[in-house]
């Protein structure tokens, strides 16, 4: 049951939001009513409020923690961890806001602003009549042109929670913070930068969970060693030569787990559709399956710069005149998913176990018809409308996403099971 | 950004009747089909039936590719020598890949007919077009998957989509696919992904679906009933009710049967086969 004094001064809180006098016995008998039927307090105050034509009061300060998808009314008290300004397009119109993190004793959630309230990083504040929608499938917090904005002593908020958003690595993309990893170091090498004129040692490789793997970058010292497996907190993602790359600096803690954790046999390559892949943009070792739709010009036997390993044009390179070229073979294609494509490099290893054929027999066979270009054929009617499974590493440039092909394979166009298997499943 | 070639059958493509222009002159257009996917290229494998010369020195060819579900028409121009070239001296029957875009015409306001003009064509063999049909059958559920999850929203929009998993362009496929088509069939594209499977199961090339009994049933009784003048329309459908098809089924089968020219009306209102 609601106790009588609470109940006084939520009758105060509805009395002083409408414009008419009402009787204080007739709310308070309404109120009653809603509160006998289950109806929350904030609602049924609302309710009345909306009967009686006044404007609605704002839901009591709220915890971050509490904070569910599409509130409306939100008033939150929270220090502004980070926060960033953006340029957007709005229906044909440039815009500013801002993003960033906002923290409480509760909770960590990210927010936008759409309006420039003046607001820094370090600073606490009160928000009133803020709304929530969901990113990432968390609240996000959104302050909007009837938003308010107060500023409070930074010492209401003695502490934030940082609650990181534990992520595997396939989800990880370029511009996320405080997030939280566990991998296995796959390798590790130390390198010495020069970073605001000062020489520092960093520490970077690939890592792995079972879903993927991510270039990272360790800016202190943890003592970490090949073959670790650690749990990174408070990590961010960078986008770095197109790709996804975790970065981790002494605002980051570093523990290490068992070794047995995360053997290396479940590292993986986990299948990536390729809009996850373009969204992502890129990605080390990551394995795709689709369909070479298009063999691009200048794939097969190529002949190269002896001095700068550019591709010939009619024996000729750009830069270093007539050279004897050196042959190697290549293809670039297009592989395509249904769900988007990238432009595939194949190697000339790659090359020969898809034609079946070495360079040197390449040569052979181009030079007995006098043909170089034969060779391309061969390509074409060997990979065009072919199913491939492919790994390596993509990353994304002018030209969209480049895949760097490090292993392929044919999948079997055997489909019995999986159609009986399908045709099960839509029986179900 | 290339656009991906979307897997999708005849029997959703050509339904589609839902337009969107690109803004700027770069811009790439699409078609949005019923299950919201959002067409500029399209990737198919199926059965080349036959290729037609629409000029006299064969600048514009009409071909046929056909798919357990449907006939894909593609045109194919001018611009495009070699694969015109290449197709004009193609076998028919054969399996072949194409790789095309998407094109409609309208010959009047609010008729849209779509079909493709293709950039690549290459024979295949028929493990080849089993692969497609398994992925085709894939995408199509995903597709009717990402409808129903969108009717199930109180205001459906891209984000909630996209935070459902569904990537971008789906996501604004089947946005703009719900306020086109309005309520979308979703059991008859179920029936289109089994019939599709089905005809893996059997192996049979001639894929002889659910949609060609009941037309041929139909046929048949025209046939029996139709004498000198044709049966009347009304009379048909009874006796198509009789023979236990839905009034709605026998009106679709007609018009098909009407489209495919193997019925028409010697007088208005008469049925007679051809």
């Amino acid at each position: 049951m609601v106790e009588e004094n609470n109940f006084e001064s939520d009758l105060d809180d509805v009395i002083n939001a409408l414009d008419e006098d009402i009787d204080r016995s007739e709310l308070k008998k309404k109120l009653e009513e809603y509160l006998s039927y289950g109806v929350p307090l904030d609602q049924a105050k609302n309710t009345l409020i909306k009967q009686y034509g006044g404007t609605l009061i704002v839901s009591q300060k709220k915890n971050l923690k509490d904070v569910q998808v599409n509130e409306r009314g939100l008033n939150i008290v929270c220090r502004i961890i980070s926060i960033n300004p953006k340029e957007i397009e709005v229906k044909g119109e440039k815009r500013k806001i801002f993003y960033g993190f906002l923290g409480d004793e509760t909770a960590t959630r990210t927010f936008t602003s759409w309006k420039d309230f003046e607001i820094n990083k370090g600073d606490v504040i009160q928000i009133t009549n803020a709304y929530s929608r969901e990113w990432r499938k968390e609240p996000q917090i959104n302050l909007s042109e009837s938003t308010d904005v107060t500023q409070l002593d930074p010492s209401t908020i003695e502490s934030v929670v940082r609650s990181p958003a534990t992520a595997k690595i396939i989800d990880l993309r370029g511009g996320m913070g405080n997030v939280e990893v566990t991998a296995r170091l796959l390798s590790l090498e130390e390198k010495i930068v020069t970073a605001r004129g000062k020489e520092k040692k960093i520490y970077s490789g690939i890592m792995g969970d079972t879903t993927g793997k991510i270039p990272y970058t360790s800016w202190k010292d943890f003592g970490l060693n090949e073959n670790d497996v650690i749990t990174v907190t408070n990590g961010y993602v960078k986008s770095w030569r197109g790709a996804p790359q975790l970065v981790f600096d002494e605002n980051s803690q570093v523990e290490k787990l068992d070794s047995d954790k995360l053997p290396l046999q479940d590292i993986g390559t986990s299948l990536v559709s390729i809009s996850i892949l373009i969204e992502r943009g890129g990605g080390a070792d990551v394995m795709v399956e689709g369909t070479v739709l298009e063999v691009i010009k200048d794939s097969g036997l190529i002949y190269r710069c002896p001095e700068c390993n550019r591709v010939l044009k009619n024996g000729m390179c750009g830069t270093h005149g007539e050279v004897q070229g050196i042959p190697d073979l290549r293809i670039k294609a297009i592989l395509d998913d249904g769900t988007g494509s990238l432009n595939a490099l194949f190697n000339r290893e790659r090359t020969e176990q898809i034609l079946g054929m070495t360079l040197d027999e390449c040569k052979q066979t181009a030079e007995e018809v006098m043909n170089p270009a034969l060779i391309e054929h061969k390509i074409i009617d060997n990979i065009i409308a072919r199913p491939l499974q492919v790994t390596g590493d993509a990353f994304s440039d002018e030209f969209g996403l480049t895949f760097l092909v490090h292993t392929v394979h044919m999948l079997s166009l055997d489909i019995t099971k999986q159609a009986n298997d399908l045709l099960k499943e839509l029986e179900e | 950004m290339r656009e991906q070639a979307w897997r999708l059958f005849a029997g959703e493509y050509n339904e589609t009747t839902c337009k969107v222009e690109g803004e700027g002159d770069r811009d790439p257009s699409y078609v949005v089909t019923p299950l919201g996917a959002k067409v500029n290229r399209l990737y198919v494998v199926g059965v080349l039936t036959n290729v037609e010369d629409l000029s006299s020195e064969g600048e514009m060819l009409r071909a046929h590719v056909s798919d357990p579900t449907g006939v894909f028409v593609l045109y194919a121009g001018q611009y495009q020598p070699e694969l015109l070239d290449y197709l004009a001296h193609m076998d028919t029957p054969s399996y072949v890949a194409l790789v095309g875009k998407s094109r409609t015409y309208e010959p009047e306001e609010g008729t849209i007919y779509v079909s493709v003009r293709p950039e690549l064509i290459k024979e295949v063999d028929a493990s080849v077009r089993n692969y497609w049909i398994l992925e085709a059958c894939r995408h199509t559920k995903k597709r009717i998957e990402a409808v129903v999850e969108a009717d199930n929203m109180t205001s459906p929009s891209v984000d909630e989509l996209k935070s459902l998993g569904y990537d971008t362009a789906l996501a604004e496929g089947i946005i703009a696919s719900l306020s086109h088509y309005g309520k979308i069939d979703i059991d008859s594209y179920y029936s289109l992904i089994k019939e599709a499977l089905a005809s893996l199961k059997t192996g049979d090339i001639n894929t002889h679906s659910h949609t060609q009994e009941i037309e041929e049933k139909i046929l048949g009784l025209i046939a029996k009933n139709e004498g000198d003048e044709g049966i009347p329309w009304e009379k048909l459908v009874k006796k198509g009710i009789e023979a236990k098809f839905d009034k709605e089924v026998i009106e679709k089968t007609l018009e098909s049967l009407m489209d495919k020219g193997l019925i028409y009306e010697p007088q208005l209102g008469r049925l007679k086969t051809a």
